[in-house]
C-alpha cells in the first residue's frame, strides 16, 4: 500500500484510526465488520461509538459475507487514476444487516443477486470488500 | 399557524447566464461581490433600505463575519447554513424577537474556485460526510450514489432508462422560457438517450449544472412592501442513521418523506398535493420521482407513468421545478428554487409562470435530511 504510513492511511482513502484496522483486516483476507461489544449491534463504517447504545467498546468481528445486491452502478468517467473506467460498484446488504460498498467480480451483477462478500486487494493495492455473484 | 408566520419581502439573484459568460471568458468571480449584488437586488425588490437589516445569515462560500463586515450593519443575529437551515434561522430570529428583518445571502463560485464535486479533490472529501466515504471503491461523487438509487428504483419499480430521460427532459424543458436559465435548449428523450453515461444509468442531463452565482432573500415578521409572500410552514425530518451505508437512500427516503408530508398536512389542513406547484432540490433527476412518490403525490413507482402522461410543466396538473431547477436554471443549492417559489406566488416568475399560483412547496431531501417549506400568497 503505497499510501500507507505507520498508524495512518492517506485521509483520502480512509478515515484514519476509525477504519484503518478494517482495511488491515481485509488485507489479511478476513471479512469483518465493526460490532458493539456491549449490545452486538453492527457499526459501519467503523467509528468510535455504537449508534444503538453509545458504547465506545467496539471491535471488528467476522461476518459470513453472505448477502444480496441492493444496487449497482458502472462508472464511465475517470475520477481517480487508481480507478480507470469502466468499473462496477455494488451496494450489498449482508444477511447480518450492514450494507457494504463492494467491487464486483466479472464486472457485472444485478439487483437482487445473491452471493458472498470477500476480501480483495484492488489493482490500486487498496484492500476493499468484493462481491462474488453466485450467478456469475 | 398564523402566529408562526414570517414573510419574504424581497428576493434577488445575480444574472446566472451573464456570470457564466464571464467565467467562460476566464474571469474569476468573487463570491462576496456576487453576494452584495444579490442582496442589493433583494433590498430593492423589498423596497427596503439596507439599514433596516438587523440579521444576516449566509451560505455557500460566504463567512458570516466577513460578509457582515462588508455590509456594515449592526446585527442582532448572524449565522451560516444551507438553504434550509438559513431559513430556519431567519424564522427563529424573527419569531423570538431577536431581529426585525433578516437577509439570507448565498454565494457559490465553483467555476471561479475550480471546485470539484468528484475525484481526488472533491468538495467535502476531507470531512467524514456520508457521501465522501466511498473513495476506496472509486465512488467520489454524489452522482455515483444517486446512480445506485436510480438502479434500485428500476429494479424495484420497473422504471426504465428512458424514464430518467422523461424526468430530466421535463425539468430541462421547463427552463426554455426562463431568461435567467443556463440551459434553455429543448431536450428530447431521444437526445437524452444518445448521450453517454456518467454513472450508469445516469447521463449528463440527470446531473445538476455547475455555475457561479448568488441569491438573497429578505425575511420579516411584517408583511410590508410591494409584494410580501408568507412563509407558511417550515418542516424538517432527518434520518441520518446508517446514512453512509445508503440505508435511507436504498429505501428512496420513504420514511422521511412520508413523515414530513404528514406533518405538513397536520399543520396546514391540506396536503402537499393540494398546492399549486412543487420545487424539488434536484441535484439529480432522481429527486423528481423520489419527491412525487415519497410525498404521496403519486403512489410508489408511479412517477414515471404519471410524468409521461401529465408532464411537469408550469401549465401541467402539478408543475415541478417550473424554472428549470438545478438541472437547467442554475445550481444555487436550493436557493434558486425558493426564489422561484416566491416569484411564482407573486405572479412574476422569470420563466414559465404557473397560472394563478397561490401557494407552492419547496422540498429538499438529500443524504438523510429533509426540509419542506410552504410559500403562500398573502
Amino acid at each position: 500500500m503505497a499510501e500507507k504510513a505507520t498508524g495512518t492511511v492517506s485521509a483520502f482513502w480512509s478515515f484514519g484510526v476509525d477504519d484503518e484496522p478494517l482495511w488491515d483486516e481485509l488485507g489479511e483476507e478476513r471479512v469483518v465488520v465493526q460490532r458493539c461489544k456491549e449490545c452486538a449491534a453492527f457499526v459501519h463504517p467503523p467509528t468510535v461509538a455504537c449508534g444503538n447504545c453509545l458504547s465506545t467498546d467496539l471491535a471488528l468481528a467476522p461476518v459470513t459475507g453472505a448477502g444480496e445486491v441492493l444496487a449497482w452502478t458502472r462508472m464511465h468517467l475517470e475520477y481517480l487514476e487508481e480507478w480507470p473506467p469502466p468499473y462496477v460498484v455494488a451496494a450489498v446488504r449482508l444477511d447480518e444487516g450492514p450494507i457494504l460498498m463492494c467491487t464486483v467480480t466479472e464486472g457485472a451483477t444485478e439487483v437482487g443477486a445473491r452471493g458472498r462478500v470477500v476480501p480483495h486487494v484492488a489493482a490500486s493495492s487498496l484492500a476493499v470488500y468484493r462481491f462474488v455473484d453466485a450467478g456469475h | 399557524m398564523a402566529d408562526d408566520n414570517i414573510f419574504v419581502l424581497g428576493v434577488g439573484n445575480t444574472d446566472y447566464p451573464a456570470d457564466a459568460r464571464e467565467t467562460r471568458q476566464g474571469a474569476r468571480l468573487n463570491p462576496y461581490a456576487l453576494a452584495a449584488r444579490a442582496l442589493k437586488r433583494a433590498l430593492a425588490d423589498a423596497a427596503m433600505a439596507k439599514a433596516e437589516i438587523d440579521g444576516i445569515v449566509v451560505g455557500g462560500q460566504l463567512v458570516y463575519e466577513r460578509f457582515a463586515e462588508i455590509v456594515g450593519n449592526l446585527t442582532h443575529y448572524g449565522g451560516v447554513g444551507d438553504c434550509s437551515t438559513v431559513i430556519e434561522q431567519a424564522q427563529m430570529a424573527v419569531l423570538t424577537g431577536k431581529c426585525k428583518n433578516v437577509a439570507v445571502v448565498f454565494a457559490l463560485c465553483p467555476r471561479s474556485s475550480r471546485m470539484r464535486f468528484g475525484g481526488r479533490s472533491a468538495a467535502g472529501g476531507d470531512r467524514q460526510l456520508p457521501y465522501t466515504y466511498h473513495n476506496r471503491v472509486g465512488l467520489t461523487s454524489q452522482g455515483a450514489l444517486y446512480a445506485m438509487v436510480a438502479r434500485r428504483h428500476m429494479a424495484v419499480y420497473g422504471t426504465t432508462e428512458e424514464d430518467w430521460g422523461v424526468f430530466s427532459c421535463g425539468v430541462h424543458n421547463n427552463a426554455t422560457p426562463n431568461v435567467q436559465a443556463h440551459e434553455r435548449d429543448p431536450l428530447t428523450v431521444d437526445d437524452y438517450m444518445a448521450l453517454r453515461y456518467i454513472a450508469e444509468p445516469l447521463r449528463r442531463p440527470d446531473y445538476c449544472l455547475m455555475n457561479d452565482g448568488a441569491v438573497s432573500m429578505i425575511f420579516s415578521g411584517i408583511p410590508r412592501g410591494p409584494h410580501p409572500v408568507r412563509l407558511g410552514y417550515v418542516g424538517r425530518q432527518d434520518d441520518l442513521k446508517d446514512a453512509t451505508q445508503l440505508r435511507s437512500r436504498m429505501d428512496f427516503y420513504h420514511e422521511n418523506l412520508a413523515a414530513v408530508a404528514e406533518s405538513f398536512r397536520e399543520a396546514n389542513g391540506f396536503g402537499v398535493g393540494d398546492v399549486d406547484f412543487l420545487e424539488v432540490y434536484d441535484s439529480f433527476s432522481v429527486h423528481i420521482p423520489l419527491a412525487l412518490e415519497g410525498l404521496g403525490i403519486v403512489g410508489y413507482g408511479e412517477a414515471a407513468s404519471y410524468v409521461r402522461d401529465k408532464g411537469i410543466s408550469a401549465t401541467s396538473e402539478f408543475p415541478v421545478n417550473p424554472s428549470g431547477g438545478h438541472l437547467a436554471e442554475a445550481y444555487m443549492q436550493g436557493w434558486n428554487h425558493q426564489v422561484d417559489a416566491v416569484r411564482q406566488v407573486r405572479g412574476d416568475a422569470t420563466g414559465a409562470q404557473v397560472p394563478g399560483a397561490q401557494r407552492g412547496v419547496y422540498l429538499s431531501s438529500a443524504v438523510g435530511r429533509t426540509s419542506l417549506h410552504l410559500y403562500e400568497r398573502v
